[in-house]
């Protein structure tokens, strides 16, 4: 049995829009291990929900996976190289049997994942018999013990209320109960906590932090939020412009920042002001301008416009991955200079290919 | 001491809902008794969990709301009782940024038409002048003069907020309300906006109003901050000193529910967490409104309602 | 192209601008052309719209025979190269009749729709915008109109001001506006929520600025699609009063007198009843499909993906 959960390798997925190709995740990879939590850090339109929407199969119908692989468990989970109705048929039917059963999803608004006019036990029941996994009965009992979990009180007469009777934290958290009632291994949480109050916001994370641990589920949180990530994930990796910038663990990523998008993004949160020296009005830095525009991608690092120390070749050229030992890794020119020769030829010739 | 550009006593601010076609009606307070001032060149920034009334609060100084009860004096004049019409001179004194930058900007006005707006309506500025002003504010706000003629679905969220700001700036106010402006916006986007927000400050002398639930950037912007709980300022200081020292014990826990961006720190403080969320501002308890989650709330603290009283160099409404 | 010894030079500030935008600037009336003019179906009815009103206006022009003239000699013949479309019992040219009665159907329902847009919106949006009490009794007003059966008020304007092309027209206005009211009222409802309108109050708007400049023209597009949808609504009722005998009188004619007139004689001469027909129904699917296209233009939904 392999360390590895899921492992995504050079995933690319683009949208078909009125205005052209959007190029949602250009060669990303990156991976989750058994039992631990990573974070997905990255701006919208940095490509952090489209990567899992695409390990699910959950991609809207304007988009498709170019090219990569999804291996979660040993199985692969993107339709790239299937050819044949009865392929892709199977293997439509092989990602609903993982979703919600091996993979469970905590989304933003858990208003939209909750059918208003149906009960909460109704809901609940629904996903665990749903997979064939147990009775009417059963499911009842499971989902109950659940709710206990997460921490309603009186969950046997909750089940019998309306979405529309709990409050926003309440409902994130029977959202986190049907996620978990099957007992994935792995537990998807995209921004679950964006839409909560602070005070709430705590108590959200200490849940999944302690269901997660308790049963030894791993989770891939994605956030835009730095300190969310810090107090909870093992493993972080950063997006941008629908490229991994830099993969590493929680300390290497916050003390031994490699890449200056990283850099930048932890400057502009400033850890000065939560961890307890003077803040002067003034000495907050920002990443200037904008994010980039996925229509209109040029050939070269998508934070190059933005990034303080840009080269030249940064422009026109994708940087290489430098690995810095362990798991930790940077995608930025800074740190391979001396590649540089040998990345721009593959490159051009890359191009040329595509051009004619 | 000089005079505040904004100063608000006992702001009250009601609204009235049925329950049901039929229902009987009930009233939500959703600012109950405010008071406060902010000086001249000051930013006081607002924290406080959704349906605090800090929203509420903000559009009440700026009387998009009016009040139910209360005062509110612009530099020196009370402003309360005046008309739509009677507003006009003042309101181009006081003006608005919003939260939602893709929601407050008519979307079929050019950049240009929108943040000319201000000045047709006060026709303060020749149509060469305007177009010159226009450029002008563009350029503060860090955009190009040529985005003059760009309708706003074309611009990023960071970008439509200094649409926004350039727009409130057009008229040159003296007082902004800065209603939620980076809550809808990635991390290093709101640290731009707050610097611009900063710069323009030092530079043009402004005061703020910045209402945020995100205290890590308020506490940047703001000299002094003030905390709500359901409609009431329950703790109200300096910037620093609210965040290092909370007084109100809701203040101590909003402050230590913050996620704090750096692991080693994270590890060791762990946040106090608390059962409960925030009540339903409908049936308001009697007494301190943050007595049912307050682990130190006493009988007394059931039974009334703390006034604001000066601790140090701050206010704070407790008994403790 | 980039030689090597630069590769690591710092990048020049004129390659840092990311407020640069590549899209084209486009306005609304672009985009919604844009999405229109993809969707077939609409196109042609608009070309169709088009051709019958541009035969409309020319009309006169193209037939050498009067709307009314009548000739005993050549009645209820079939189609010629003298009578394109035939004559009727009476010796008239069916061609030209049908010019003409195309020309008061359409103007009848160009123009009854337009006093409809007018009161409508003007109705709908301060009722949406004052809100409150006047918005309650604006509202029951609409209510008590509405509750009447439309083709009462017809007949009865008919009664008093007798049976012209401007009676079917008032006929039509009576009740006409109330769908156009309603919506544009829930409309301004909405809009004047969003935090656009809060800002324009701000900035110092009055109220007449907000509601024309900010409220109403955010409105245009589920006002330009019930437009679309009132004027074939509005030719029809018009048809319909001609051809139940109440509406535009001889020698006046209607597309819906035309195929009254037409209908005494169905058994014999079918196909003088088939070109005024074919023409309303020409003129009322064009502006169906034209309707239709229109809303998914104007859907931004559709706009944005």
């Amino acid at each position: 049995m392999s360390e590895r959960l899921l492992e995504i390798r050079n995933l690319s997925v683009s949208f078909d829009t009125a205005q052209g190709t959007v190029r949602a995740l250009r060669d990303v990879s990156f991976h989750v291990n058994r039992g631990e939590i990573l974070g997905l850090v990255g701006e919208s339109g940095s490509g952090k929900s489209v990567s899992m929407l695409s390990c699910l199969g959950l991609l809207p119908a304007n988009g498709r996976i170019d090219n990569g692989s999804i291996l979660f468990d040993g199985q692969e989970l993107s339709p790239v190289g299937l050819t044949g109705r009865g392929a892709l048929r199977q293997h439509e039917a092989m990602l609903r049997s993982i979703r919600g059963n091996r993979i469970g999803m905590i989304f933003q608004d858990p208003m939209t994942y909750l059918n208003p006019v149906l009960t909460i036990g109704t809901q609940l029941t629904e996903g665990l018999t749903a997979h064939g996994t147990c009775s009417r009965q059963e499911a009842w009992q499971r989902a109950v013990e659940m709710l206990r979990k997460v921490g309603i009180s009186e969950p046997e007469r909750r089940m019998k209320q309306y979405p529309y009777e709990f409050s926003g934290g309440q409902r994130q958290r029977m959202i986190i109960a049907s996620a978990l009632a099957c007992e994935p291994q792995l537990l998807i949480a995209d921004e679950p906590t964006t839409a909560l109050d602070v005070t709430v916001q705590a108590q959200i994370l200490e849940l999944i932090r302690r269901l997660a641990r308790e049963n030894g589920t791993a989770v891939i949180m994605i956030t835009h939020d730095l300190g969310v990530v810090a107090s909870l994930c093992d493993r972080i990796a950063v997006l941008y412009g629908g490229k991994v910038c830099e993969t590493g663990t929680a300390d290497e990523i916050f003390y031994e920042t490699k890449h200056p998008y990283t850099a930048g993004l932890l400057r502009s949160v400033s850890r000065r002001a939560a961890s307890g020296g003077k803040t002067a009005r003034g000495t907050l830095q920002s990443i200037p301008g904008t994010p980039p525009d996925l229509l209109h991608l040029g050939s070269g690092c998508p934070f190059a416009a933005r990034c303080g120390e840009a080269m030249k070749i940064c422009r026109d050229y994708y940087p290489a991955e430098t690995a810095f030992g362990g798991e930790h890794s940077a995608a930025c020119w800074l740190w391979c200079r001396e590649k540089a020769a040998e990345l721009t030829e593959a490159q051009d010739r890359e191009r040329g290919e595509r051009h004619g | 001491m000089a005079e505040p550009i904004i100063r608000v006593e006992g702001l009250e601010k009601h609204f009235q809902i049925r329950t049901g076609g039929l229902g009987r009606k009930m009233l939500i307070h959703a600012v109950n008794g405010v008071s406060l001032e902010i000086a001249k060149g000051e930013t006081l920034g607002i924290v406080g969990e959704s349906g605090c009334g800090k929203s509420t609060l903000g559009r009440t100084i700026l009387k998009v709301l009016e009040p139910d009860a209360g005062h509110i004096w612009c530099d020196g004049t009370d402003i309360t009782g005046f008309s739509r019409r009677q507003m006009r001179p003042w309101r181009r004194r006081m003006q608005m940024i919003f939260q939602d930058p893709y929601a407050s900007l008519n979307p079929r006005f050019t950049v240009g038409e929108l943040i000319a707006e201000p000045m047709a309506i006060y026709r303060t500025h020749g149509e060469a002048e305007q177009r010159e002003r226009v450029q002008e504010l563009l350029q503060i706000v860090g955009l190009k003069p040529d985005h003059i003629r760009r309708y706003p679905h074309e611009f990023s969220g960071g970008q439509r907020q200094r649409i926004g700001i350039a727009r409130a700036l057009a008229l040159e106010p003296e007082f902004i309300v800065c209603d939620e402006p980076i809550s809808a916006l990635d991390v290093s986007i709101q640290a731009q906006i707050v610097s611009l927000l900063e710069r323009i400050q030092d530079e043009k002398k402004l005061s703020y109003l910045f209402i945020a639930h995100d205290l890590t950037m308020v506490r940047h912007i703001s000299h002094r901050i003030g905390v709500m709980y359901m409609g009431e300022l329950v703790e109200i200081g300096p910037a620093d000193e609210v965040c290092e020292h909370p007084v109100h014990p809701y203040t101590k826990l909003l402050m230590s529910a913050v996620p704090i961006p750096d692991p080693v720190q994270a590890r060791l403080q762990r946040p106090q967490l608390t059962e409960g969320e925030v009540p339903s501002p409908i049936d308001l308890p009697k007494g301190c409104p943050f007595a049912p989650r307050c682990p130190h709330a006493t009988k007394q603290c059931r039974e009334l309602v703390p006034p604001l009283k000066d601790v140090g160099d701050r206010q704070v409404a407790c008994f403790l | 192209m980039l030689k090597p010894e630069e590769y690591f030079d710092p990048l020049p500030p004129e390659d840092r601008d990311t407020e640069f935008i590549a899209m084209e600037s486009r306005s609304f009336g672009r985009n919604v052309w844009d999405t229109f003019s993809k969707n077939r179906l609409a196109l042609i009815g608009l070309i169709c719209l088009a051709l019958v009103v541009l035969t409309a206006l020319i009309g006169p022009l193209l037939s050498p025979y009067p709307y009314d003239g009548m000739d005993a000699m050549a009645r209820n013949q079939g189609s010629s190269a003298a009578h394109l479309f035939g004559t009727d019992q009476m010796g008239r040219d069916i061609f030209t009749r049908v010019l003409y009665g195309t020309r008061v159907s359409l103007m009848v329902g160009f123009a009854s729709t337009a006093l409809n847009l007018v009161i409508g919106v003007l109705y709908g949006g301060i009722a949406g915008y004052v809100g409150g009490r006047t918005d309650m009794i604006m509202m029951r007003i609409v209510d008590v109109i509405y509750a009447v059966p439309a083709m009462i008020y017809m007949i009865l304007l008919m009664l008093i001001f007798g049976s012209n092309v401007y009676s079917v027209m008032l006929g039509i206005c009576v009740n006409g506006w109330v769908n156009m009211a309603r919506i544009v009222r829930s409309q301004v409802m909405t809009l004047k929520e969003q935090e656009f309108a809060v800002a324009a109050f701000v900035i110092g708007a009055d109220r007449k600025r907000i509601l024309f400049r900010h409220l109403l023209l955010n409105c245009l597009g589920p006002v330009i699609v019930t437009v679309t949808l009132m004027i074939p609504q509005a030719i029809f009722n018009e048809a319909f009063l001609s051809f139940i005998g109440i509406g535009i009188s001889a020698p006046m004619a209607s597309l819906g007198t035309l195929a009254q007139d037409a209908r005494m004689l169905m058994n014999v001469y079918p196909m003088q009843m088939v070109w005024p027909v074919l023409v309303i129904c020409i003129v009322i699917f064009s502006l169906n499909f034209i309707g239709e296209g229109l809303e998914t233009a104007l859907n931004p939904r559709g706009r944005r993906a």
